[in-house]
């Protein structure tokens, strides 16, 4: 009887585990997947001319205020003005500030501007320069355009992937990096560049 | 003899393009005729980039002639804003995408950058022209070429105009055209 008990008490536990486990998967996913494109959205691309690329790391210092490692984690909001540019402001979880020449204070997160979005049922996005998503982490050299906000300097050429802990560059224009440059390989290349 | 005819090929057709194009044109020799509608509230600055971007390529050897009319109702908007948050001087918006039969387009000029207020360094009347121009190449459906910096459809500005002083569609773009139009 006790043994029975004991085995009843096990598969339940046992139960709710794998239960929670899929349950915070399956919300992981859906977070990571929201600024993904839908099978019902229409997606508009953008061609955008952009005014500086940049190809080393000491460029990017040179016109960067900060340059930081984080988390996108959320959408602030999206806008589109009377001109019909369509822009989002998504908010950035810092976990590492890399470089802050200007000693600039930082919060645990900064907004950042990204031109592109979701408005209903269309996504805007620009050709070169994918719309950063929920969960994604990334290394971003920046401009800080007001107090807390910033947009990333160079277009694709100032960001940075992290996935499994590997960097690379989102634009084969810019920075090349080896394919399995470390993150805090490619951290203490800034700090050195 | 391989090396060079993999070279010489490559050249050929280094030119990309979105996959769309605009209807009721014709596919070979000349020219395809799109209508350009001014925004009346342009900076003149602007207007004059768009109006140089707009000659260069009527007189390239694309087959395209770019016409001005001031129907507010036409399909095709040239416009100018001042965004300080962006890095883009230039941005063009085709619909209904870009790989489609284009129905409507919205190109847009950053005055941050043309007009001279952004610290990056004043933009030249020619800077202006080539950032026009490379927009209406992507109006006509040529996608980035960053394989040269020297084309008109080399997506940044430093190179294509700082670095390689263009300002009009060189071959490669115009073949770009000349393969939809």
């Amino acid at each position: 009887m006790m043994r029975a008990v004991k085995m009843l008490g096990m598969f339940l536990v046992l139960g709710f585990i794998a239960a929670s486990a899929t349950l915070f998967a399956g919300c992981a996913q859906s977070q990571r997947q929201a600024q993904q494109p839908t099978p019902t959205q229409r997606v508009v691309y953008m061609a955008a001319s952009w005014a500086h690329s940049y190809r080393d790391l000491k460029s990017l210092k040179r016109d960067a205020d900060i340059a930081v490692a984080g988390t996108i984690t959320s959408v602030a909001g999206t806008s589109s003005d009377t001109v019909g540019v369509v822009a989002t402001d998504f908010v950035f979880s810092i976990n590492q500030s890399i470089f802050n020449p200007h000693g600039q204070a930082l919060g645990a997160t900064i907004t950042i501007h990204q031109t592109g979005g979701i408005v209903g049922n269309t996504r805007y996005e620009m050709e070169d320069d994918p719309l950063f998503q929920t969960g994604e982490q990334v290394v971003l050299f920046l401009h800080e355009y007001s107090v807390g906000h910033y947009n990333v300097i160079g277009g694709p050429t100032g960001r940075f992937e992290v996935r499994n802990g590997v960097v690379q560059p989102v634009t084969g224009g810019g920075v090349q990096l080896a394919s399995s440059t470390s993150l805090d390989a490619f951290v203490m290349m800034i700090q050195q560049a | 003899m391989l090396l060079a005819v993999l070279i010489f090929s490559h050249n050929a057709f280094a030119y990309n393009l979105f996959g769309g194009r605009w209807p009721n044109q014709p596919h070979r020799g000349c020219c395809a005729q799109l209508s350009l509608y001014y925004s009346s509230g342009l900076k003149s600055y602007d207007k004059t980039g768009w109006q140089n971007g707009q000659n260069a390529w009527n007189a390239s050897s694309a087959n395209i002639v770019y016409l001005t009319t001031t129907d507010t109702s036409n399909p095709i908007y040239l416009q100018d804003g001042y965004y300080n948050n962006v890095s883009w001087d230039g941005v063009t918006y085709l619909y209904p995408c870009n790989s489609c039969t284009y129905s409507t387009a919205n190109v847009v000029m950053n005055w941050y950058f043309t007009g001279r207020y952004s610290s990056v360094g004043s933009y030249s009347t020619g800077e202006i022209q080539s950032v026009a121009a490379h927009e209406l190449g992507h109006l006509l459906g040529l996608a980035h070429n960053n394989l040269s910096s020297c084309v008109l459809m080399n997506g940044f500005t430093d190179q294509r105009w700082v670095q390689c002083q263009i300002k009009t569609p060189q071959s490669d773009d115009a073949n770009g055209v000349n393969a939809l139009y």
